[in-house]
């Protein structure tokens, strides 16, 4: 019975976290670390849900929270270009995207995450993320706006070397 | 960048099939590790997840869960609540010290055992307390020595119950194992809370000096640089917001700090600026290249480091290519991009520099040269 819990909740679970964990952490094999701790602490607590959206976001809150800790500590690999990342095949417009993303810092891409790719509303992620709607809001401008003028810088850069080489 | 772009692009990160089975073959070990006493822990847990190790041990015992919510029973949390700060701070301690990550114990539950356990927990729970408490002992042969004469002890420095050998526990016994249990529990949640307060606290104490002019005097600081710009904000869109800073030092020291921007969504035009929230002093200032401004303003500020006896971008640039040289790459092959910060910036201990990128688009790969505006000295690179 507990063997068929733990494939169902990885099976369920496993690359909605280790994305978010990817995306927190810049870094593959400690997103993996991450992600398996998380499940141990979901099977140790045996907590009772609501839901599934309420198991769901405990696991992000609980991933999250691991995230930071991991970041606060971690020594080694502080930036890795997205080139290293061992995360499969990306098409190049993605993996621009994807770069563009990874150079925010970690507290705005975790609510760029949960916002827009989890499709979380910003009430949602203050609780998950254990900080004020405020902040995420900030948060989220902030993104919005570092997003928007990376690409449009890198676009200069392509135009700028017309004038400087 | 729309945001179908972006989903896209993070859907390609994904578990590989192979890694997942991984994760569930040691998840299962694990499990398995811990219904036989829990011993079987990554060595790479910190400190901080004793608490939650510990709160296990009596999900382990009883076969059921004890959160801090069960506490509601009167009874039970003015139990919990006599316990004075001492006890509360050694029986924290215990776990803290401990040489292991979880309890263990010399023999498994009986099935009456167990089944006592889960009815005597909801009688713990109602108000049903033990007469004594669990003994504790200091070393293995005391254990031991407790074990021989069929003695119930508990092992602190191991995390270890001992229980009696050739007979079941009896209520009394198995009540004491819960309050013993319960307390720690209790004590470790206490702990934490406290230690979560005084943070709160401190960094409350941190923030309030660190914070000494308001969101509308940033707002009026970053006017008067505009205007010293000479920036035209007809027409632009007001944003500010406070940010309280982090621990960890980012860009700007990790200070409290004001941002207030302008920006304008139909030309595509937007002027940055980010005040310290202790002094009002201007952090850094940022405007995306689209703006003729921007243009204008680095054309000016190189102008002036010029006048002040720095270097020109052209050497800058010269300064760059060398270094890439240097590392046998060949810049010819790369796009080059440019910035000046002045020293208003308390990047680089408040010095002038340019920033000389060289990118490679094809590759996605890029170089980043911070050079001191006075001498061209490489002050970082990346």
């Amino acid at each position: 019975m507990e063997d068929k819990r733990i494939e169902e909740i990885v099976h369920l679970y496993g690359n909605l976290l280790y994305r978010i964990c990817v995306v927190m952490l810049r870094n593959t094999q400690d997103a993996e670390d991450v992600v398996q701790e998380v499940f141990c602490r979901y099977l140790e607590k045996r907590m009772e849900f609501a839901d599934r959206e309420h198991e769901k976001a405990w696991l992000i809150t609980v991933a999250h929270n691991l995230c930071k800790d991991m970041l606060r500590f971690r020594t080694r690999h502080p930036q890795i270009d997205i080139d290293d990342l061992d995360i499969g095949y990306i098409p190049e417009a993605s993996g621009e995207v994807l770069e563009e993303l990874m150079q925010l810092p970690a507290a705005i891409r975790a609510v760029i995450y949960l916002h827009y790719i989890e499709g979380y509303k910003i009430r949602e992620i203050s609780k998950i993320l254990k900080v004020s709607e405020n902040v995420v809001k900030k948060r989220l401008q902030r993104g919005r706006e570092q997003l928007r003028i990376q690409l449009e810088t890198s676009e200069v850069k392509a135009v700028g070397n017309t004038s400087l080489s | 960048m729309k945001k179908e772009d972006l989903i896209g692009a993070v859907s390609y990160i994904a578990l590989e099939d192979e890694r997942q089975d991984k994760m569930i073959s040691a998840l299962k070990a694990q499990m398995h590790q811990s219904n036989l006493g829990f011993k079987g822990r990554k060595n790479y847990r910190n400190a901080g997840t004793k608490a939650a190790v510990a709160a296990l041990g009596l999900v382990l015992i009883g076969g059921m869960s004890l959160s801090a919510y069960a506490l509601a029973t009167s009874q039970l949390k003015e139990r919990m609540e006599k316990m004075t700060p001492n006890t509360i701070s050694e029986l924290e301690e215990q776990v803290q010290s401990a040489e292991v990550q979880a309890d263990s114990f010399n023999r498994p539950y009986s099935d009456t055992e167990q089944e006592r356990m889960e009815t005597l927990y909801v009688e713990y729970m109602g108000g049903r307390f033990p007469q004594g408490e669990l003994t504790q002992v200091s070393s293995e042969d005391e254990a031991a020595a407790y074990e021989e004469e069929g003695k119930i002890c508990f092992f602190p420095t191991l995390s270890r119950f001992y229980l009696p050998l050739q007979r079941e526990m009896t209520d009394e016994e198995i009540l004491e194992v819960l309050d013993y249990s319960t307390k720690r529990d209790y004590a470790l949640i206490a702990a934490a809370a406290q230690e979560e307060t005084q943070q709160m606290e401190t960094q409350q104490v941190e923030r309030s000096a660190a914070v000494a002019i308001t969101e509308d005097q940033a707002i009026e600081i970053a006017a008067a640089r505009a205007a010293e710009l000479g920036l035209n904000l007809d027409g632009f869109t007001l944003n500010h917001y406070f940010d309280e800073g982090s621990e960890r030092k980012d860009r700007y020291g990790g200070v409290a700090r004001y941002g207030v921007n302008w920006s304008n969504i139909v030309s595509h035009t937007y002027y940055y600026f980010y005040i310290n929230a202790a002094d009002g002093s201007i952090l850094d200032e940022d405007y995306n290249e689209y703006s003729r401004y921007n243009r204008k303003y680095k054309e000016t500020a190189i102008q002036r480091n010029i006048d002040n006896g720095g270097i020109s971008l052209e050497e800058a640039i010269k300064f760059a290519r060398l270094r890439m040289e240097e590392s046998g790459l060949d810049p010819d092959g790369y796009y080059c991009s440019t910035w000046f910060t002045e020293n208003y910036s308390q990047e680089f201990d408040g010095k002038s520099y340019y920033q000389v990128t060289w990118t490679d688009e094809e590759n996605r790969k890029f170089y980043v040269f911070f050079l001191d505006g006075k001498d061209g000295t490489i002050l970082e690179e990346h």
